[in-house]
């Protein structure tokens, strides 16, 4: 059954990130990246690690990806001018794919059986909020810390640049 | 097997809940706000001359949407466009996935959670569906290619996006209090008495979070004072212009499942959920026979009651129509009277005495039926404030968003942790 | 978006801390509105709210409705075919072809006399102008409705037997 869903958000997420790539429409192309997220969701909840699938929705798909289209929306329309294409995009997976299966597939061969397919579900309690956290807040918190540190310096920066230095709220 | 019935036959009833709660609210909208101006509000539709105090009308407008014209803008993104409404009404009705509208119900000997899906992070799962709430709107906005449904797009994301952190932040700190993520198990905390008195309900152990939460919530449902993505006055109708027919139906029955979502959220992290304050579940199981005698009785005496009202309007308003609308007065008496001879019947069956499983299916029963209640409330409640309060100014609603609920949402959180780490 | 600097039409009101806070207020507010509605549900009878097709307002005599002709003694229409009606009428909504009258004591009579009521304003200077007060607006019809436009253009036979009701 788990084997079974894994397969399915996997097929899900190759779709979505296939799709992304060969749409015209900025804004389709970004929702299917959502869609494509929302499939890595599905995999890392059949895997177990259901706080992970929460956190990719929460923050991939549901603030990030809503901010990138707000502002994709802002320059683009919903219906474009006719555009010169080199030929149909449904065509592009058709041509893309049996490369793209024969090095994943050798991949797999190199690499062991391990890395192709599900190995079924890891051990009880891997990947929820405690384990999470402990990792987060105890062994990794400088490194935590310091992420959390560089993104307030680039949103004070993106602040300076985007008004201009003499209009900043301190000065 | 037996599982998935289960999960079939609970998925079931939530939805049959919302649609259900949808058809009352939208009844209580429009009699609430008439009465609240002084109206009468809704009452001609009716099936055989009875009108049901205007409860026919939704059902009348759900046959009007279906077999009215679908309206479409010539240059609309066809895909999105469709996919916008579908996707609003799936966000709307996945939140209560993990919502526990009762405690457990002992069927054939097994213990039945009364929760759809017991997620060990529901409250992020929580935020995470509303988070996608923006979506549908957004596209709606978007695909309708036209300046009005885009610019009430675009407000519906800043909107949602600043009022999502304070929405977090005000759970975090109901999060440290009850030191879980699971939804059920908050539900659970608030059945436990504040130094032996007080119910420890989220409201009492964070007021201050319950007055941001309850401000989030009403921003992420798009409801007044915060329906600028609608705001008919100066954007026509926003997102949803562009729409007609069955569309324009599913963002008005997503609207009031939003509000049902609402309702919920509210009664079950800060109100208790299905704690019947001061009676914790054994209580309930070993007083059952008193407590069903009682609700018994009371049904018994409420019914007479408005039996008797409805009697007297009846001797009152004789022949004030001349057609089917006179007869509504006795049939509304009929109605409560056959209620309260159900209520005498299971009198004359001795409810004092009831044995040991008919008290754990009264206490799961009395349990659903107080979330019920509360949710009816905070659904009220929406209504309530609706016809209350005027819309905010664009800068207003930011300006409230990013410079005092943020500030007062990490204070409270803060605070909590203070409390908390002496405590 | 800030509004600071801007010219403001009216001069803020200072509030009071009270104010600032919201909740207070908004409390007030929910007050005032549920004591409407369960002043409106305990007293349903005191709803100024009319059961239109039911209850109907009472007008005063006064009240302009739907025009009617007045007739002689003998059933011919009063009208002269003047045509001071149709001048006075801001809307132009009346149309009459005079034809000559036999009885020599009498000049004109109406061979057509016919009101858009679509048109009319219902503004009664086609009564004050009239000098042999042969058309009037007392019927107090004001109920006027039909399915199609041609409907509304009323003539003379229809003027001089008005019924009572609006229907057309």
């Amino acid at each position: 059954m788990e084997g079974l869903l894994f397969w399915f958000c996997g097929s899900l997420l190759l779709l979505g990130g296939v799709m992304m790539v060969v749409q015209r429409s900025a804004v389709v192309s970004a929702l299917w990246l959502v869609f494509a997220f929302l499939s890595a969701a599905g995999i890392f909840a059949v895997l177990g690690g259901t706080f992970l699938a929460v956190m990719q929705v929460l923050v991939y798909a549901g603030a990030i990806m809503v901010l990138f289209l707000f502002v994709i929306m802002m320059l683009q329309g919903p219906v474009m001018d006719g555009e010169r294409r080199l030929m149909h995009p449904a065509l592009w997976p058709l041509i893309a794919a049996p490369p793209a299966a024969v090095l994943i597939m050798l991949a797999g061969f190199l690499r062991g059986d391990r890395m192709v397919g599900f190995a079924g579900a890891p051990a009880p309690g891997f990947g929820s909020v405690v384990q999470v956290a402990t990792l987060l807040l105890g062994r990794y918190l400088l490194a935590f810390e310091l992420i959390s540190i560089i993104l307030l310096v680039a949103l004070i920066g993106a602040l300076a640049v985007g008004r201009g230095e003499r209009k900043l709220p301190w000065k | 097997m037996t599982i998935v019935y289960e999960a079939l036959a609970k998925i079931g009833f939530m939805f049959a809940l919302i649609m259900g709660m949808v058809v009352v609210l939208i009844w209580m909208e429009r009699k609430g706000a008439a009465y609240i101006q002084d109206r009468t509000g809704p009452n001609r539709a009716a099936i055989l001359g009875v009108r049901l105090a205007g409860l026919v009308h939704p059902v009348a407008d759900v046959f009007k949407l279906l077999f009215k014209e679908d309206v479409t803008p010539t240059n609309r993104h066809r895909a999105l466009y469709n996919l916008a409404p579908w996707l609003v009404m799936t966000v709307a009705l996945s939140t209560y996935a993990v919502i526990p509208f009762g405690d457990f119900l002992t069927v054939a000997g097994r213990r039945i959670p009364l929760v759809v899906a017991d997620l060990d992070v529901g409250m992020l799962y929580i935020l995470a569906v509303a988070s996608l709430g923006t979506y549908g709107v957004v596209l709606a906005g978007w695909a309708a290619n036209n300046k009005f449904t885009f610019l009430g797009g675009l407000r519906a994301t800043a909107q949602m996006i600043s009022y999502e952190i304070n929405m977090g932040l005000a759970l975090l700190g109901l999060m440290l209090v009850f030191g879980s993520l699971r939804v059920t198990d908050i539900t659970a905390g608030q059945g436990a008495l504040l130094w032996g008195f007080i119910p420890m309900w989220g409201v009492v152990v964070q007021p201050l979070g319950f007055l941001l939460f309850i401000t989030t919530v009403y921003a992420e449902t798009n409801r007044n004072p915060f329906d600028l993505p609608e705001g008919e006055s100066e954007i026509v109708a926003g997102y949803h212009l562009e729409y007609s027919s069955m569309k324009f139906a599913l963002f008005f029955m997503a609207e009031y499942a939003h509000m049902v979502i609402g309702a919920a959220l509210i009664s079950t992290l800060y109100f208790g959920g299905y704690q019947v304050p001061w009676l914790p579940r054994p209580a309930l199981e070993s007083h059952a026979g008193l407590l069903l005698t009682g609700t018994l009785i009371f049904t018994l005496v409420m019914s007479l009651l408005i039996a008797f009202a409805f009697l007297r309007r009846a001797s009152r308003e004789r022949g004030k129509f001349q057609d089917a609308r006179d007869r509504e007065p006795g049939l509304g008496a009929g109605l409560w009277l056959i209620i309260g001879l159900a209520a005498a019947a299971g009198l004359t069956r001795q409810p004092w005495a009831v044995g040991s499983a008919g008290a754990e299916v009264f206490a799961s029963l009395a349990q659903v039926g107080v979330f019920l209640f509360k949710l009816v409330f905070f659904a009220w409640l929406f209504i309530w404030v609706r016809w209350t309060l005027p819309r905010f100014r664009y800068d207003q609603l930011m300006n409230l968003g990013w410079k005092v609920m943020l500030p007062l949402g990490v204070a409270n959180l803060l605070v909590t942790a203070l409390v908390m780490a002496v405590v | 978006m800030s509004f600071e600097g801007l010219p403001i039409g009216t001069a803020a009101k200072k509030r009071s801390f009270r104010e600032k806070l919201y909740f207070p207020e908004i409390l007030r507010g929910l007050g005032v509105t549920i004591r409407h509605l369960l002043h409106n549900i305990l007293h349903t009878a005191d709803m100024p709210t009319m059961q239109y097709p039911e209850e109907k307002r009472v007008y005063s005599d006064r009240f302009r409705g739907r025009h009617r002709l007045m007739k002689r003694e003998d059933g011919s229409p009063r009208c002269v075919a003047c045509q001071m009606c149709s001048t006075a009428c801001p809307a132009d909504c009346i149309d009459i072809v005079a034809a000559e009258h036999p009885d020599p004591s009498i000049e004109k009579y109406p061979a057509t006399f016919d009101i858009d009521l679509l048109r009319c304003v219902y503004c009664g200077l086609c009564e004050e102008a009239c000098p042999c007060d042969a058309i009037r607006m007392d019927t107090g019809i004001y109920e006027i409705a039909a399915d199609k436009r041609s409907s509304f253009l009323v003539d003379k036979e229809f003027l001089l037997n008005n019924t009572t009701d609006g229907t057309l």
